[in-house]
């Protein structure tokens, strides 16, 4: 026995480890909603390199967008581009002010319309992994978020914050496969619920074959449960189908929000109870 | 001492990368995972201890901090793929980098495959099969790419350690 744990140790000891961790993350799935602290130091420690990387991202953008494209183009034509290619930047510094200063204004107008007290937050992190859907954002246990706030854009619902740092937290996708809110039909009241079908689509599941539910159809949160605040767009139904059999339609949303290209969100830090 | 720590440097800067810097430029399948490579480098190149074990199970935990919702699971995978490759290692001239390169391809399927399997066994993520499998191959192609970058561009990995 002695010696064949020790022929063994290596490979003994390792299915140890393996299932020691395997028990590891069983265990951590009771605690989905939970931020462990491993967690809390990583997303703290992190924020501002994700920042500095976020900037980067940014200046990269605005150099190509209004300066090396011109520069090209002054290269060819001389002193006579020169002049366009300081009124162009002229003209997309406006425009950019110009759009921010609207989506500014569009999201203080929407704070204002939902109830409590709307954080906002600037998306600084993004999903690896094409099979879950969540994003990591700027603000976290410090400005009041915690775990399971609703977050919503300037369109409708974004998902629910389910890890909180510091100054950041990680918000769980509505796309996601874990992902799950109580919805309504705007126009027939039919209810449901909206899964995530990872990618860009969630499904209303649990919506009767007798439902009135049409392409184009406007779904909305419901409010049951407590979550979500009542009314907020989620999206737009893209495809209905009712099969020959079953209880249960199969209806395919759209979201609302273009979840792939985020910056600014709103995290409703008192949702109504 | 230096070595660690360049180490952990790079693999800090990896990590922060591909979730901050990556996902402005490219769409989601495509997005590189670069702290496999590290934990395929530590099977591969790294004599085998037992806190290398450890900082396998702490970059799958690191990765888990920024990715999905189960804490956890990205731990116990790439503590896998990490035994799996150090048992093998023995066997393989790991002086070659384009094993490395094979190590983070096939890595990256069997994190897909080992992730559908746990949360088939201790979840209830029905249908997320569709996304993984779709995305998979998308991600470990543009991962396998990045790693052919890393590999020269971190010298440890190319000079290799005795054995």
């Amino acid at each position: 026995m002695l010696e064949f744990l020790k022929k063994y140790r290596v490979q003994l000891l390792a299915g140890f480890a393996l299932f020691t961790a395997l028990i590891f993350f069983s265990l951590n799935l009771r605690r989905k909603d939970s931020t462990y602290p491993l967690e809390k130091v990583v997303l703290t420690v992190a924020t501002p390199v994700m920042g500095l990387f976020t900037g980067v991202n940014n200046a990269i953008f605005s150099v190509w967008e209004g300066y090396l494209f011109l520069t090209k183009v002054k290269e060819e034509n001389g002193r006579l581009l020169r002049t366009i290619k300081i009124q162009n930047e002229r003209l997309i510094r406006g425009n950019e002010a110009l759009l921010e200063n609207e989506r500014l204004r569009a999201l203080l107008d929407m704070r204002a319309r939902l109830p409590g007290s709307p954080v906002s937050v600037s998306v600084i992190a993004e999903e690896v992994t094409p099979w879950f859907r969540t994003v990591v954002v700027n603000r976290g246990s410090q400005d009041g978020i915690r775990e399971g706030l609703p977050v919503v854009a300037l369109s409708g619902i974004v998902g629910q914050v389910i890890k909180v740092g510091a100054m950041s937290s990680k918000v769980l996708l509505l796309t996601d496969h874990a992902s799950a809110m109580a919805a309504t039909i705007q126009r027939s009241r039919a209810r449901g619920v909206v899964k995530g079908k990872g990618g860009e689509l969630c499904s209303l599941e649990f919506a009767s074959r007798l439902d009135d539910i049409k392409l184009g159809d406007i779904v909305e949160t419901s409010g049951v449960g407590g979550l979500y605040p009542k009314g907020i767009p989620i999206g737009q139904v893209t495809m209905v189908k009712k099969g020959e059999y079953g209880i249960f339609q199969t209806v395919t949303i759209r979201p609302a929000v273009n979840l792939s290209r985020m910056e600014e969100l709103l995290v409703l830090v008192s949702p109504p109870k | 001492m230096i070595r660690t720590a360049r180490f952990i440097l790079a693999l800090a800067v990896a990590t922060l990368a591909q979730v901050s810097f990556f996902p402005a430029w490219l769409s989601t399948p495509f997005i590189p995972n670069l702290t496999l490579f590290f934990v395929v480098h530590l099977g591969l190149r790294v004599p085998f201890c037992w806190i290398n074990c450890l900082a396998a199970f702490f970059i799958g935990l690191v990765q888990d901090c920024f990715s999905g919702s189960y804490f956890g699971l990205h731990g116990f995978i790439y503590l896998f793929v990490y035994l799996l490759l150090e048992q093998t290692s023995e066997r393989l001239y790991t002086d070659n980098n384009l094993l490395i390169i094979m190590g983070v391809f096939l890595g990256i399927l069997l994190d897909g495959v080992m992730t559908f399997c746990l949360l088939l066994l201790f979840s209830e993520a029905d249908g997320i099969y569709g996304s993984l499998f779709s995305g998979l191959i998308p991600h470990a192609l543009t991962s396998t790419a990045a790693s052919l970058l890393l590999v020269r561009a971190i010298p440890d990995s190319s000079s290799g350690y005795a054995r």
